[in-house]
């Protein structure tokens, strides 16, 4: 059990806050795609600092390690291997005012139905559990979703690869 | 005091953020850029709730192995998600979605 009642959590947790947000509001509307790129980057390492904010030290540095060196890689080829004209002219679709709605009902929602719930108020301590324990319990009760996890991913790698592969029949 | 419900309005927000992004934007690349943030909205909830509620050691890492395949699981969609958009620039030289109607009549 971790206390983090004292003054120097709270002004950790409002600095987390505000950059997720900040930076995930770049993502949504920046004009520029790099930007909107590096955005994700700077949202991604935030929620990491998040994770080990709430005790959860291994959850973060898979966090760092997928998110922030893998995913943000991935999108960055993208971006290359795709026509940057494109990205010329980022207006928003003519259904950005319904989008912007769409949010704002689902944003009330959600936060009535947490402010309504009883499981909000109750816990002020911090859960730690230790690596051990975790790698344990993935390979002991979770074994078989590890495995098929696995596969899905071998399975996925072998879509992308026959998907982009040149197909002379097709392309011209 | 920062509480559980602080990181639920939090991570609301975030997905409330991305849902925007992944309904306005244009551009297929940064619909999926949208998509992640909710997905990372999702984890940020998930840790959450396992971290601060008087659950067992198992409950605990339940909620972590959780975010471990939706992780694992968000890695093989973005691959095939930018699979995809390469494979439809290719044919077509363009990413805009509204030009991609051909299930339109």
């Amino acid at each position: 059990m971790i206390e983090n009642s004292n003054l120097a959590s709270i002004i950790i947790f409002y600095l987390l806050a505000i950059t997720i947000i900040v930076s995930a509001i770049g993502v949504a509307v920046s004009k520029n795609v790099m930007l909107a790129c590096l955005s994700l980057l700077a949202t991604l390492l935030g929620i990491a600092g998040a994770f080990i904010f709430l005790a959860a030290d291994f959850m973060a540095l898979v966090q760092i390690l997928i998110y922030g060196g893998t995913v943000v890689t991935v999108i960055v080829f993208a971006i290359i291997l795709t026509n940057l004209k494109d990205f010329s002219n980022l207006k928003s679709t003519k259904q950005a005012p319904f989008a912007v709605a769409a949010c704002i009902v689902a944003l009330a929602c959600l936060i009535t139905g947490i402010l309504n719930s009883p499981i909000s108020e109750t816990a002020l301590k911090l859960n730690y559990i230790s690596l051990t324990f975790l790698g344990r319990y993935l390979f002991t009760d979770w074994a078989i979703p590890f495995e098929l996890a696995s596969l899905v991913l071998l399975i996925a790698l072998i879509g992308t690869v026959l998907m982009v592969k040149a197909n002379k029949e097709t392309d011209k | 005091m920062i509480s559980l419900v602080h990181y639920q309005i939090l991570s609301a927000i975030l997905f409330c953020i991305g849902l925007y992004g992944a309904l306005s934007r244009k551009s297929a690349i940064l619909i999926l850029l949208s998509l992640e943030i909710m997905l990372n909205a999702v984890n940020l909830n998930l840790i959450a709730l396992s971290a601060f509620s008087q659950f067992s050691q198992e409950q605990v890492a339940l909620g972590q192995s959780i975010v471990i395949f939706v992780i694992t699981l968000a890695a093989a969609e973005l691959a095939l998600g930018v699979a995809i958009i390469l494979r439809i620039y290719k044919n077509k030289s363009s990413i805009d979605t509204d030009n991609l109607n051909l299930l339109k009549w």
